[in-house]
Formats: structure tokens, sequence, C-alpha cells
């Protein structure tokens, strides 16, 4: 997995650098709006996070531009402007995702895996499975272990949205982005409450947990311990 | 090259002053030709009248009994007054009255062409040199082979002319000095407070905000501009307050979580003896470093709300379905303290908004609604729309705002007491206020202690 990075913060862009490296991504680190318009036409990347406040072009336009020209490369803009406008801005002319500054690495590494998983599965499947569990997306149907199970539509897209990452850790947020479509975080617990509705219908009496809480991260779906 | 003075009662006054000679100058010329166009008329027919006068004396009389008649007279009035001479077809004169008053009059060929050939009278005036006085003549065919010319004076009229304009020039200057005066008069009466209301805000420029205007008896704008100016002044007071204490009120809330932050980075630096004690002490804090940036996002979000009405990018949203996903959001959290959340919602209750705000809006009611009430108590939500306006409420049976507090809840930072020891900013009900005003709607509490608060939304409707 290969990455581009632009970002003209150098203590930021080590610190992202040094996590990236060591989750096991290649990356490339350009300083200016220009560069990293130039490695990104020319390179094969499998994602970009680019700053928006840039040297020489900013994140948007270069964004734009590489939209312009066909490039499809999955993009995470980071800012430090947090206006819901600004938000709504990067999201329609390009981005795929925002993070705003100052970020948890957890949360950025989470968001930038999920943008890499969604460019690859191209190929939607009706069915999602691990281990025991098989949803239906189209059925709209839950079975684990040949046993049916009852879920409201929210906990279904919540069981979706945790299966298309399986394996992976998605943070509160990024719950409350992609199920609720809520960009703001109501403080109370509420993804926490509806993690744990979920555990109960999906795991209890199961031998196997599938759903795990990792502290301080987020969520994440897969058999066996985290 | 001449320039208005700049105060606005010199201008006025100049104005008014303008205004009343132009009028009165404009009467004067319209009445001054009208008495000319009239003394005129009676000249000429003063002169007709004489004209056949003296045709039919010729005619019962005789030349020579008119000679003498109009000779005599001639003597015996005051000369310069009227002239009159007989002359022969070719312009001879055979006698006139006053050859004196003849200087000037010259034999007029045009006229004389024109009465020859059975015209009748013809008028003329001309102007004697000797004082500047006029006359004006008629020469008429009169008997066989005679002309009589008549002349008048203009003298008289000239005279009533003059007096008239002797008359206008004291009449105008009198009016020039009224019209100052009472322009004068009514510019002060105008602006009357407005130099009081200058020194005022003056004084509030210069930080004193305690400083008003006592509304007088003045004129009614006036009155209105101090009574505005006193509504400002008092806003500014306020707002400055506002800003004192939560400028207070930010300090001391960093301040405790910053305190905590010290500490526990502190024990570790001194106290840690594993691995394990400094991985404790990191997540302590990181986790206030999270606190503390969303207590700063959060502010930053209500003074975006607050300011930026205009802005936001605003869309059909369906407010009935915000509540139902709201609800649906919160409803394990409800569920956890055995609240029962009812719904009474009116279908089509759209309202043109910005959906995150609103989202967010509704979240922090309810959330606040479920927080402060106690296991087995009731949240209800309301909602219907009436005269143009969307309007939802929310009202739980939790613990009340004392009456003290109501006032003060929607306030940036405020906590009452009995909030103090949950977690929060003080920041969910000003984001509330702030997203309601920006919609150009309101926010009503109803409270009541121990027995529950109720919070009233009401929003324009869209209309369909």
């Amino acid at each position: 997995m290969k990455l581009l990075l632009v970002e003209d913060d150098p203590r930021i862009a080590d610190f992202i650098k040094k996590g990236m490296t060591e989750a096991g991504f290649f990356i490339d680190h350009r300083s200016d709006g220009e560069s990293g318009l130039h490695s990104a036409m020319h390179d094969d990347y499998d994602a970009a996070i680019i700053d928006i406040m840039l040297p020489k072009l900013d994140g948007v336009s270069l964004i734009e531009t590489l939209r312009s020209k066909g490039v499809r490369l999955p993009v995470l803009i980071l800012s430090a402007k947090r206006a819901l406008d600004d938000r709504v801005n990067g999201l329609q002319r390009g981005g795929d995702d925002y993070l705003t500054k100052p970020f948890s690495f957890v949360e950025l590494l989470a968001r930038v895996q999920a943008l890499v998983r969604r460019a690859s599965n191209v190929v939607e499947s009706a069915q999602l499975t691990v281990s025991d569990l098989t949803i239906d997306l189209l059925a709209r149907t839950v079975v684990r272990d040949r046993k049916k199970i009852h879920l409201q539509p929210r906990e279904f897209a919540l069981l979706e949205y945790l299966m298309r990452n399986k394996g992976h850790v998605v943070s509160k947020t990024m719950i409350m982005e992609r199920v609720w479509s809520y960009n703001f975080d109501p403080r109370t617990n509420v993804v926490e409450a509806r993690i744990s509705r979920l555990r109960e219908k999906l795991d209890k009496g199961f031998e196997v947990a599938l759903i795990h809480t990792v502290r301080g991260m987020g969520y994440v779906l897969k058999e066996g311990d985290v | 090259m001449f320039r208005l003075p700049k105060t606005l009662a010199t201008r006025l006054t100049l104005l008014y002053a303008a205004t009343f000679v132009l009028l009165s100058g404009a009467a004067f010329v319209v009445a001054y030709f009208w008495i000319a166009a009239n003394l005129n008329a009676s000249i000429d027919a003063d002169l007709r009248e004489d004209l056949s006068e003296i045709e039919t004396l010729l005619k019962t009389e005789g030349l020579d009994r008119l000679r003498k008649d109009i000779l005599r007279e001639a003597d015996t009035n005051t000369p310069g007054q009227d002239f009159l001479r007989v002359l022969t077809m070719d312009g001879q004169p055979v006698f006139e009255s006053h050859p004196e008053l003849r200087a000037g009059s010259a034999w007029d060929h045009q006229a004389y062409a024109k009465v020859s050939s059975g015209h009748g009278p013809v008028l003329r005036t001309v102007s004697r040199q000797r004082d500047g006085d006029g006359m004006r003549l008629i020469l008429g065919l009169v008997g066989p082979g005679l002309l009589i010319e008549i002349g008048e004076s203009l003298e008289e009229k000239e005279k009533i002319l003059e007096l008239l304009l002797g008359t206008f020039a004291a009449v105008i200057f009198v009016v020039i000095v009224v019209a100052a005066v009472v322009g004068w008069i009514m510019a002060r009466a105008a602006l009357q407070g407005i130099e009081e209301i200058t020194r005022a805000a003056e004084d509030v420029a210069r930080g004193n905000f305690d400083r008003r205007v006592s509304i007088g008896s003045r004129v009614q704008e006036i009155d209105r501009l101090v009574e505005t100016f006193n509504i400002m002044v008092d806003r500014v007071r306020a707002l400055i307050l506002e800003m004192r204490v939560m400028t207070d009120n930010i300090a001391h809330d960093l301040r405790s979580p910053l305190t905590r932050l010290r500490a526990s980075v502190e024990s570790a630096l001194y106290g840690a003896k594993s691995v394990g004690e400094y991985k404790t002490a990191s997540e302590e804090t990181l986790e206030e470093c999270d606190r503390l940036l969303q207590m700063i996002n959060t502010t930053l979000d209500v003074t975006e709300a607050e300011g930026g009405a205009a802005s936001l990018a605003k869309q059909d949203v369906d407010l009935a379905n915000v509540i139902y996903e709201a609800v649906e959001l919160f409803e394990p959290i409800a569920e956890d303290k055995q609240i029962d959340i009812s719904l009474k919602l009116d279908s089509d209750c759209h309202v043109y908004g910005n959906l995150q705000y609103l989202q967010r809006m509704v979240a922090n009611l309810l959330d606040n609604a479920i927080k402060y009430t106690s296991n087995g108590g009731a949240v209800s939500i309301e909602m219907a729309r009436s005269n143009g306006f969307v309007s939802f409420s929310i009202s739980d049976t939790g613990i009340g705002i004392s009456p003290r507090d109501q006032a003060r809840v929607f306030n940036r930072f405020f906590r009452c007491d009995a909030s103090r020891s949950k977690e929060g900013f003080g920041l969910g009900l000003s984001f509330v206020r702030a997203v309601a005003n920006a919609h150009n709607g309101n926010i009503e509490l109803q409270s009541a202690a121990s027995e529950g608060s109720r919070f009233i939304v009401s929003l324009p409707a869209l209309s369909t």
C-alpha cells in the first residue's frame, strides 16, 4: 500500500510518516501543492492525505485539478478549518473524506484504511460474511449459525458498516458519520449504547464474540480477540 | 466657487429664505405684468373715446370752433398732460395743443398709410426723451381730409408701476428676514436633541457604557432616535458584560482540565515506576487533551452558528424526520434509564435550514432532557405547524430549572448547580439558541423546579 502525503508542517508530516510506516504503508511526502499535484498525476498511489493550507497551490484546488484530469485517487482532506461549509466545500470539490486538525492518529489511520478498502471493493457483493455470521444486503436479513437474528434498520446499517470494515477498527465519529450522517459527536455515548444493543443480539449465547471494543479507538468486527 | 455651509441648520435656513423669495418674486412678476397690461388697456380705451368725442365735436361745431376750444383748454390745463393735433392728409399740421410735446413723435409713415387707406385708428407708443416718460398716441381719420392725433402721457402709469416695485422691494426684504428667522427656528426645532445624542455617543465611544440620553418631549423622529440609541447602548453594554463573564468562565473551565493534565504528567514524571503507569498517565493526558479540544471546538461552533446566519448552506429539511432520527439515536440511552419517549408529530413540518445544525439542535435538546430526567421519568416531544411556523417542544419530568437560572441557561458557559456534576461545557443551549436565531426562529423555556422543563423552538415553516 502506497500513500501520498501533501503537508507543509514538518512536525505533523513526521508524525504521520512515522505512524503510517509502522502501520505498514509506504509513504511519499511532498510539502507544497505543486509538487504534490505532480506526484499525484505521475505516480501510482492507493490513497492521498492532503492538507488544505499549502504553499503554491491549495489542497482543494489540487484535488479539483486531479478530478478534472480524471484521476480517481481516494483523497482524505486534512484541515485546520473546521467550519461546516469548509467541510462541505472540500467534499463537494472532490475530496472523499475530511478530518480536522488536531486529530488522533488512530482516527486518521482508520479513515485512510477505510478509503483504500472502499476503492478496492468495487465489486458489490450481495452478501457479507464473517465467521458464522452472514448478512444479506438485498433481503436485509442477518443469520448467525443458521439462526435468524432480527435487527432494527439502524442496527442493520451499523452492522453492515462494521462488516464492510471487518478486521479494521472504525472510530465512533466514523460510525456517527456513516450510519447516522451526523457530523458531530453528541458526547453522550449514543454509539456505545447502540453497540451494546447490537452485541446483545449478535454475540449473546455464542461462544465466540464478534464485536470488540478497542479502548480509545473504536470498534472492530472480527473473529477472535483483538 | 460658492460652497453651501455644512451645518444642517444653516442649510435649512438658506433653503427656506430662497424658497420664500422665489415664490414671492414669481407672484410679484405675475402681478406686475397683469397690472401693466390693465393700465395699457385703459389708456387705449381713453384715447379711442377722446378720438370719437373730437370727431363728434368736429362734425357738430366745425374746425374753427374746435381749434378755439382745444387751445383754450390747453392753456388752462397743466402742460404735459394730453396732446392733440389736427393734420391735413399730407401730414401738415393745421393746429396743435402742446407743440412742446411733439418732440420725438415724428411723423409715422406706416401709421399714416394705414389710416389713410381706411384702416381705422392706429395706436402707437413713443418715448419722450425729456424725463423718460413715454406717450401713447392715437391717429385717426376725421371728416374730409383731416387727421387727428391724440397723445396721452404714460407718466401716471409709470408712477404706479414704480410704486409697485418699491412696495415689492420692501415686502421682499421683510420676507427674507422672516423666512430666515422661521427657517432657523424650524431647523433648530428639528435638530433639537441631535447635539445631545452626539455628546452621549462621544461619551460611549470613550468607554462610558452607562451613559443614556433622557427621552424628553422632542419631535417624534428625534425621540425615536434617542430611544434606539439607548437600546443600542444597552445591548452593547450587555454584550460586553456577557463577554467578561464568558472570558472568566472559559478561563475557569480551562483551568480544571489543565490542572488535571498537569497533575497526571507530573505524577508520571516523578512517580511512575513501570511502563504500565506511564501508559495510564499518557491515556489520562490524551483524554484531557481531547476534552479541551472538544470544548474549544464547541465554542467555535456556537460562534459560527451565531455569526453565520447568512452564509449557512440551507435546504428543505423535514424537521419531523430530524426528530425521528434523533429519538432513534438516543433510544438505547433512554431505555437504559427506563425513560419513556413519546412523540406527537404533525406531518409536513418542513423548514428551510441547515440540516447539520438542525440535527445538532434537536440532539442537544434531547440529550439534555434525558440527562436531567431521573430513572423512570418521561420525555415527550410534540410538533405542530401553525401560522407559518413549525414549533416543537421537548418536555421532561426532570429536576427543572430555577427561575433565577432560567434567564441564564442560554448564556455561554453557564452551568447551573445541578449540571456542574454532569459532563458538558455549558454550551449546548447556547448552540440551540444560536441555531434557532440563525433560522429566524426563537426558543422559549417553561420550567418549574422538580416538575421538569419544556423547551419550545419555533422556526419559520417552508411554504409548500
